[in-house]
């Protein structure tokens, strides 16, 4: 219990003090999720429009294969990636293992599936007069589905919010993909990861105070949002 | 022709909503449709929209979709102040911006809500939301503009604006106005052509009951009696005095031998004068001061035994005699 306290209070010196290198791996974390998560969201949301307002065989088969995908393991999301950028892979030669993009990238294929099916579910509960008031309205089919985007607007913020609180704090991806290299590639989980095992328990336990924070803040954001969602239908 | 409609069948689940072997919408003429609740108006009007597809037949207009628009009777709002959501429909034509406040200005003057053009919708009573929608309809200037109970639900003083908006609208050149509606009286004073539909079929029925007759006050200033040749008085519910035409549905009209205590302020003795079978129905003719037409089902005919010179009660609800004009 101590050895505990002890830690707490280190940590919460390194906190205070603003260390340098710690200030960094939140940084890289936030930049490295912050950009999968708005990269996912910009493809994520047309998507699920297709997914809930086009017409195309295979439509339920693809909903249902982006249902399965919000669990991806993230050490598979981690290969898949890997695969791709590995010197034999597709992007081999443009060197790109290892680098804050790679992990970006892992992120993308965890948070995507998350951002389509949840985006997509919402969609299909909005009020069906939306899309027809704007079809009548002389709307064309994709302005139409803009159109519900756009009336539903605060009920998508949750579905990026949980894209985000998902490879926020992922440690499989970001390890096989940017290798925890320090001051370039070690964010919060991949940081905690190697702290814990070199035994500075005070650097890893303020890290996860700050991931706990952020799971904190993004939950308050969630409900924020969805009380806003609900009192716009 | 505007829309020509062949074998046209809507079901939803195993209720067919809408079943219509031929219907035929001319160009210019304004057209009321005209039925009880679910008899398939607001599905016909999806249709027409091009909203809804039929599950057998065609719907076949001659115009594109940007020459037809639907104001529902539940309208939807987006979720923007009140002059964006008049001039969306002229936003997605591509219409310029100062063209559309140009075209709104009059529009929303007229119903009374200029005042209120940069307030969000989201706070607007029911009335203000059917005023909001109509305006956003009527500002497109659609070749074919659907109404659905476009009077319904009107805040008090609206509706006489409302409906000079839609006569003037169905006598501009080019534009055909088709209202699905409970208020006959407004097909009357429009001149449109009444569409009867019962149960989602076409009744080749236009108007029964029609009276001529004089709109008096009566004891209780809450409702008005209206005086029938030669010897028949109906209680009314209408702002309306002096002279007047009124028609009842047939379907409205119950039949007893015994008078029933009900809500229902009319009930007239009289005799059974004849009774014939009318498509699917009974039109049973009763004297009771005037000749009154009721539709009854053969069972209810069979049930209550009705014969010619029985001794009968006519029974109907004031808000069942329209005023037509």
């Amino acid at each position: 219990m101590g050895f505990l306290l002890e830690s707490l209070r280190s940590a919460a010196g390194l906190l205070t003090s603003l260390d340098p290198e710690l200030l960094g791996i939140v940084k890289l974390s936030l930049a490295v999720s912050g950009s999968a998560v708005a990269l996912a969201g910009l493809a994520g949301v047309p998507l699920a429009c297709c997914l809930v307002f086009a017409e195309f065989p295979g439509r339920r088969l693809l909903r249902s294969v982006s249902d399965t995908l919000m669990s991806l393991p993230s050490v598979v999301a981690g290969l898949l990636v890997y695969s791709l950028l590995c010197r034999k892979g597709v992007f081999g030669a443009w060197d790109l293992l290892y680098s804050p993009f790679a992990m970006a990238a892992g992120q993308f294929v965890l948070a995507l599936p998350i951002i389509v099916s949840l985006t997509a579910a919402f969609l299909e509960h909005a009020d069906p007069r939306i899309r027809k008031t704007a079809l009548t309205l002389g709307a064309a089919r994709w302005t139409s589905a803009l159109a519900v985007v756009r009336e539903t607007r605060n009920g998508l913020a949750p579905a990026l919010l949980a894209g985000f609180g998902r490879v926020f704090a992922e440690v499989g991806a970001s390890m096989m993909l940017g290798g925890n290299i320090r001051n370039y590639t070690r964010n919060i989980p991949t940081a905690m990861a190697v702290k814990t095992s070199e035994g500075e328990f005070a650097a890893a336990l303020a890290l996860g105070i700050v991931l706990l924070l952020a799971a904190f803040s993004i939950n308050a954001a969630v409900g924020l949002f969805r009380r806003e969602a609900e009192r716009a239908l | 022709m505007l829309f020509d409609l062949k074998g046209v069948k809507r079901r939803f689940g195993a209720k067919t909503a809408l079943d219509l072997p031929s219907l035929k919408l001319d160009e210019g003429r304004p057209v009321v449709f005209y039925g009880p609740n679910g008899s398939g108006k607001t599905t016909l009007l999806n249709l027409l929209a091009g909203l809804d597809k039929p599950c057998e037949g065609e719907v076949r207009f001659s115009g594109g979709p940007l020459d037809v628009t639907l104001v529902e009777q539940k309208p939807y709002l987006f979720n923007a102040s009140l002059l964006e959501n008049t001039v969306m429909g002229l936003r997605y034509r591509g219409v310029p911006r100062s063209r559309r406040e140009a075209l709104a200005e009059p529009l929303l003057k007229r119903l009374g809500l200029w005042d209120r053009r940069d307030r969000p919708c989201a706070g607007f009573s029911d009335g203000e939301r059917r005023r909001a929608a109509l305006a956003r309809g009527l500002i497109l200037g659609a070749r074919a503009l659907l109404l659905d109970e476009p009077m319904a639900n009107l805040d008090r003083g609206y509706a006489s604006v409302v409906e000079a908006l839609i006569t003037e609208e169905a006598g501009k050149p080019g534009r055909t106005v088709l209202t699905a509606t409970h208020d006959l009286g407004q097909a009357f004073r429009m001149g449109a052509d009444v569409v009867y539909l019962v149960e989602g079929h076409l009744s080749r029925v236009p108007l029964w009951n029609v009276f001529r007759c004089e709109v008096a006050a009566s004891a209780d200033a809450s409702v008005r009696k209206a005086l029938v040749a030669p010897s028949a008085e109906f209680i009314v519910s209408t702002e309306v005095l002096g002279p007047a035409t009124v028609s009842i549905d047939p379907r409205d009209v119950l039949l007893s031998f015994q008078p029933i205590d009900s809500s229902a302020l009319n009930c007239l003795k009289g005799r059974v004068e004849s009774a014939s079978m009318l498509g699917l129905e009974v039109d049973v003719v009763v004297s009771a001061g005037c000749r009154l037409h009721a539709f009854i089902t053969p069972k209810s005919m069979a049930r209550l035994g009705l014969k010619p010179g029985d001794e009968v009660y006519a029974t109907f609800k004031a808000s069942a005699v329209q005023v037509l004009g």
